[in-house]
């Protein structure tokens, strides 16, 4: 699902959703193309989001009812914005904190695994 | 910014390299591609080459993909609407008599039983006698006199004319606010003004009445009092 030059497919499984719905809630309003290249720059290219991975994931959470979307015209053709929804506000929170915890956790798990080796 | 004729050649790429049949997708495709391109054409290269560029960084395994992944999301939600509601199931219900109430108003059946030949089509012709250019306001359907002929949809009967010019005998029938259907040249006429008839009545028989060059039906349809192609009713109705 990812193209990532740096982390492992298996390593950012699972987080994708986190990843839309945190800069959704820091953007507002985004839509496909915008969301790639932030992550693009954000991550210094090290996640690389593909558009077969990002789109199903919008169309995902737009039908669990976290994301609504908004057509706009736009020179000549139609440009779709995602923003949150209520129910997606409140599921952004959720995720982005278990997420941090979940860090926090490994970053535990493998802080005092790296003393017990340094001893 | 992208102009039209170079839009148009990314949807042309979308819809044949990349296949996507989708107008969900596609829509959000010819976007998508359309941002890319342009920001490769900010640092400094053709229309063409970022095409080109673009169309191999997102291939049609790509779109593929995505198209796939959307299809079973949606599917999955009208499912979900289709299982979870019985008011979906009464408003299905009510669409559908609508649409059947509809379909008895659109004039989409042949004014003559059987097979029938159109001897003359809609459309503008040249006027054998001025030699002008006359636009034909219907279809002529070969009939021999005496040829039942029916109504082509539920309405009111608006006009019941007897003439030796022009039209000859016509009927006019109102179907609704937006149709009408008018049959001329007809030997006899078996309703009359204002009566009320049903898709498939018989409402006279075909003749050789006015202005008309041999036995035949001419018949019209006009869509918001202007005439329209009576065949694309028809035709439609056989799918
Ligand atoms: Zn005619």
């Amino acid at each position: 699902m990812y193209n990532c030059p740096m982390y492992s497919k298996e390593l950012l499984k699972g987080t994708l959703k986190t990843i839309v719905l945190k800069l959704l809630s820091e953007q507002g309003k985004m839509y496909g193309y915008e969301i790639t290249q932030h992550v693009k720059s954000a991550t210094a290219g090290k996640v690389l989001l593909t558009e077969g991975a990002l789109y199903p994931t919008l169309h995902k959470l737009e039908a669990e009812g976290f994301l609504r979307t908004e057509k706009i015209t736009f020179g000549g053709r139609i440009r779709k914005y995602y923003h949150l929804t209520d129910s997606g506000k409140s599921a952004a929170i959720t995720k982005i904190n278990e997420f941090e915890e979940f860090i926090d956790t490994m970053k535990f798990i493998f802080n005092s695994k790296l003393s017990i080796e340094s001893k | 910014m992208l102009n039209e004729n170079q839009i148009n050649q990314v949807i042309t790429l979308l819809k044949e390299e990349n296949q996507i049949t989708d107008a969900m997708v596609l829509e959000e495709m010819i976007d998508h591609f359309c941002c890319s391109i342009e920001k490769k054409m900010i640092l400094g290269i053709s229309f063409e080459q970022a095409i080109s560029e673009t169309s191999k960084e997102i291939s049609p395994d790509e779109t593929q993909t995505i198209e796939t992944h959307i299809e079973k999301v949606n599917f999955r939600i009208r499912l979900k609407r289709k299982v979870k509601s019985i008011s979906a199931v009464a408003a299905t219900l009510v669409l559908l008599m609508v649409i059947g109430a509809d379909a008895q108003i659109k004039p989409d059946i042949p004014p003559v039983k059987g097979e029938f030949n159109i001897t003359s089509k809609y459309g503008t012709k040249r006027d054998i006698s001025d030699q002008k250019m006359k636009l034909h306001k219907g279809i002529d359907i070969r009939a021999k006199i005496g040829t039942p002929i029916y109504a082509t949809a539920n309405g009111k009967v608006n006009e019941v004319n007897f003439s030796n010019k022009g039209y000859g005998n016509k009927i006019v029938i109102s179907h609704d606010e937006i149709y009408e259907t008018l049959y001329a040249h007809l030997s006899s006429i078996t309703v009359k003004a204002n009566d009320l008839v049903k898709k498939g009545d018989l409402i006279g028989y075909s003749g050789n009445t006015g202005l008309s060059t041999g036995p035949h039906l001419h018949y019209e349809v006009l869509k918001n009092g202007t005439c329209v192609n009576p065949e694309i009713f028809i035709e439609t109705s056989d799918e």
